[in-house]
């Protein structure tokens, strides 16, 4: 390497630096993700999501209906007091 | 099934790898100069070559792509620290030197981060060089490092850090003055 002329004041610094010794290092191999390994997560995503969704479906619906459920009990049951008096109304007034 | 050749010519990826072992060292070196954590600092190199990988229609000679693969990393480690900075400050700051650091880069980076001492060969004398360098600040350290222990041209290292080349000849000259100040303090000593 050529030294410019300002660099030739700091010869000894510069050799110094050069001294310096890069240790011997592992080297990983490259991989590139190929279009196989990103179609097959795009795959799993893809199938995965319906089933998070179907999951989360059953248990809102579940929870859901369990309300509606109750809902209807009480109804019926208000129902079932309301024709009840109606029928001892009707009793009491010789129906 | 004919049998590949000796001749046959080398697939692209084929050539990238072995570019990629030939440079590896030199780039993950690099961006350990900056960043500390060794898990990011293999990331970071990963991203570097893959980026390279997909850029390349066809691999460059050595000299070209080694500059390449600076300006990509140069670039990665610039996201990483402003990344960092904002996970961490919640600020970003504005004004930015000549090198496109934010100044207080300078400022917040002590002096006395350690350099990487796992990069370089164990022995007294590298001890105490980078004793010696610890008086630089970590922008001036990578200069010096691609100046001086890559052998990149002014030219080069002013595409690196898309500034002029008479910044980064000021740069290395205060750093070498530095380096010989510091020098000149142990001597008297």
């Amino acid at each position: 390497m050529k030294l410019e002329k300002f660099e030739q004041d700091f010869q000894s610094e510069i050799n110094e630096i050069k001294s310096l010794k890069k240790a011997q290092m592992f080297v990983p191999s490259f991989k590139v993700p190929t279009y196989k390994e990103l179609n097959a997560k795009i795959l799993s995503l893809v199938l995965a999501l319906p089933a998070i969704a179907v999951f989360f479906g059953i248990f809102i619906f579940n929870g859901g209906n369990t309300e509606n459920k109750k809902e209807i009990a009480m109804l019926e049951d208000s129902n079932t007091r309301l024709i009840n008096q109606i029928d001892s109304i009707d009793y009491e007034n010789g129906n | 099934m004919r049998e590949p050749t000796e001749n046959a010519p080398k697939t692209r990826s084929l050539q990238f790898e072995e570019l990629h072992n030939r440079l590896y060292g030199r780039v993950f070196s690099y961006v350990s100069l900056r960043i500390k954590d060794r898990e990011e600092v293999t990331d970071l190199v990963q991203e570097v070559f893959l980026k390279a990988y997909r850029t390349w229609s066809e691999i460059p000679e050595e000299s070209t792509a080694r500059q390449y693969l600076f300006v990509i990393a140069r670039s990665k480690i610039i996201d990483y620290l402003r990344s960092a900075r904002h996970r961490y400050m919640g600020v970003l700051q504005n004004k930015v030197d000549e090198f496109g650091e934010y100044e207080s880069d300078f400022d917040s980076l002590k002096s006395e981060d350690p350099l990487p001492e796992e990069v370089f060969e164990k022995s007294e004398n590298s001890k105490k060089i980078l004793e010696l360098l610890q008086v630089l600040n970590p922008l001036e350290r990578e200069i010096i490092n691609l100046r001086f222990m890559e052998e990149l041209e002014y030219k080069e290292l002013s595409e690196i850090y898309k500034t002029s080349e008479d910044n980064i000849r000021k740069k290395v000259s205060r750093a070498l003055q530095k380096v010989k100040d510091k020098n000149k303090i142990k001597v008297d000593k």
